[in-house]
């Protein structure tokens, strides 16, 4: 943590070196939390780069007493998905299948498997509210802490354990009646 | 209530140890036997969307993403520092006035000044005015030579001082410069293209035990380059470890040589280019691989200045080439 906050310092003051290393510890993370939530990979990999290269831009101003590192970074990348979103809005959807990220894992079968059980989540995901969503992505796809998720989301630590539980629970019910209604 | 929290801690503590890959499900119901039938269905969820969520980028856009990272990082003049308050244009507007209003001597002042001094903006706004006021190919050559070098002392200044924060900076800027001086020579007419060497079209290069470069001993017409420089998809972190690069000197001799035993209808605007290379002392290789040598650069300020290197010994035997061919 210590080793992240001068690194932070450091890439304030114009150091790139530090920023390429923070670059490196947030990149697969921030691009997990984009394409799981716009389901898009050609989109995703853009947006995750505009993540990085703004974050490179305003880095200069950012004030780590006001908030975590990390939790600025997925500010970032939480404005440009609702800009994305609203400019996506606007258009036809895509069909869900064509969008979803396709596997680094060559194993065919574990790749439709996955691709079945992720559309299944994603379909499941839509039943929450935004805010459970929002913690759901940032816990699972952004793999950030529970301290670190309520400082992105300027909420307690206890309204995320709570949003997490019933995001839980609420995926697990509609999981399981998508099940039986299969059967 | 209070079951209820308790089931509510259980499971976020079950969760914490599941995501962190230090517990199974069974081994938590195993602890917590009289919660197992209510915990069990969640614990799975969590288990399923922790795999769900468990996408990799692929390694093609990892090199791409980064390549392209490291591009823009050169690209920006400036990198971002927390002290600049002021707008570029206003330092370039101030820079004008204090050309024309006080002759220039605050900017004669602010020539000598290096990377951390409060006028240093000013000497490089005053650079890029006079690299705008250069009119002819060779002006504008001599202008990019004379920042290069300056640059060069720059960060030798910085390397002797033990002040690192803006030698990336310095390192990127040179490499822009010698870019951009290739570029002129290609526009001037040399046959190589230097575009495809500074600014590759695949994932981010760097140079690996890349020999270029020509020693005293050898022909004018080795000189030529004949190969492009070897690119490497790099697939390891932005920072990139240094890579020795085995440095020949550019010989003046054989740059004159290269003139003289080349078609004698040179035209001038390329005799002219080669001698603005030459006479200026234009890429100071030695300079630069004293700088590496030190052992007090950072592995990216390094991989910087190889490709400066690199792209600094292009532009020399492109050159020669040009001249050669003409």
């Amino acid at each position: 943590m210590q080793e992240e906050l001068n690194l932070v310092q450091r890439a304030r003051q114009g150091d790139q070196e530090a920023f390429a290393q923070l670059y490196e510890t947030h990149f697969d993370k921030i691009f997990r939390y984009v394409v799981l939530k716009i389901r898009n990979q050609t989109e995703a990999e853009d947006m995750t780069q505009q993540v990085f290269v703004k974050a490179y831009e305003s880095i200069g101003s950012y004030q780590p007493q006001g908030v975590p590192f990390t939790a600025w970074l997925f500010r970032i990348a939480h404005n440009q998905m609702v800009d994305y979103v609203r400019k996506e809005s606007k258009k036809p959807t895509v069909p869900l299948d064509e969008s979803l990220p396709i596997m680094d894992d060559s194993d065919l079968e574990h790749d439709v498997e996955t691709k079945i059980e992720m559309e299944k989540v994603v379909v499941a995901t839509k039943q929450l509210t935004k805010a459970q969503r929002e913690v759901i992505s940032l816990r699972f796809a952004g793999g950030l802490s529970i301290t670190e998720a309520a400082r992105t989301m300027r909420k307690s630590e206890g309204a995320i354990k709570a949003l997490q539980h019933s995001a839980i629970l609420s995926l697990r019910k509609t999981l399981l009646a998508g099940e039986n209604s299969v059967k | 209530m209070s079951s209820n929290k308790d089931f509510d801690n259980i499971f976020n503590e079950c969760m914490e140890h599941l995501l962190a890959g230090e517990e199974t499900v069974g081994q938590c119901l195993q602890r917590y036997p009289a919660y197992a039938k209510e915990l069990e269905p969640l614990l799975r969820t969590v288990v399923l969307m922790h795999k769900v969520a468990d996408v990799k980028p692929s390694e093609e856009f990892r090199a791409r993403a980064r390549y392209q990272m490291q591009l823009k990082m050169a690209q920006s003049a400036t990198p971002p520092r927390i002290t600049r308050r002021v707008p570029r244009w206003a330092i370039a507007a101030c820079t004008a006035m204090l050309v024309f209003v006080l002759g220039g001597g605050a900017v004669l002042a602010a020539q000598n000044v290096m990377p951390g001094n409060i006028l240093y903006a000013v000497k490089l706004s005053t650079e890029t005015l006079q690299l705008k006021l250069a009119g002819s190919t060779e002006s504008k050559t001599e202008q990019y030579i004379a920042m290069a070098n300056e640059r060069i002392t720059e960060m030798a200044w910085m390397v002797n001082n033990n002040k690192t924060t803006n030698l990336q900076a310095a390192a990127y800027r040179l490499n822009n410069y010698y870019t951009s001086i290739g570029e002129l020579a290609a526009a001037s007419g040399a046959k190589t293209t230097f575009s495809s060497a500074a600014i590759p079209a695949g994932p981010m290069t760097t140079p690996s035990a890349t020999t270029v470069g020509t020693t005293e001993t050898q022909t004018v017409e080795t000189l030529v380059i004949t190969q492009p420089v070897t690119t490497v998809i790099n697939t390891t972190p932005l920072i990139v470890t240094s890579a020795p690069i085995v440095l020949g000197t550019v010989n003046s001799n054989n740059i004159a040589a290269a003139g003289s035993n080349g078609n004698a209808s040179n035209s001038n605007r390329t005799s002219q280019l080669l001698n603005t290379l030459n006479s200026n002392a234009a890429i100071q290789p030695s300079e630069i691989q004293q700088l590496l040598n030190s052992g007090k650069l950072p592995d990216s300020v390094k991989a910087t200045l190889q490709q400066a290197l690199i792209q600094a010994n292009i532009v020399y035997q492109s050159a020669i080439n040009n001249a050669n061919h003409q």
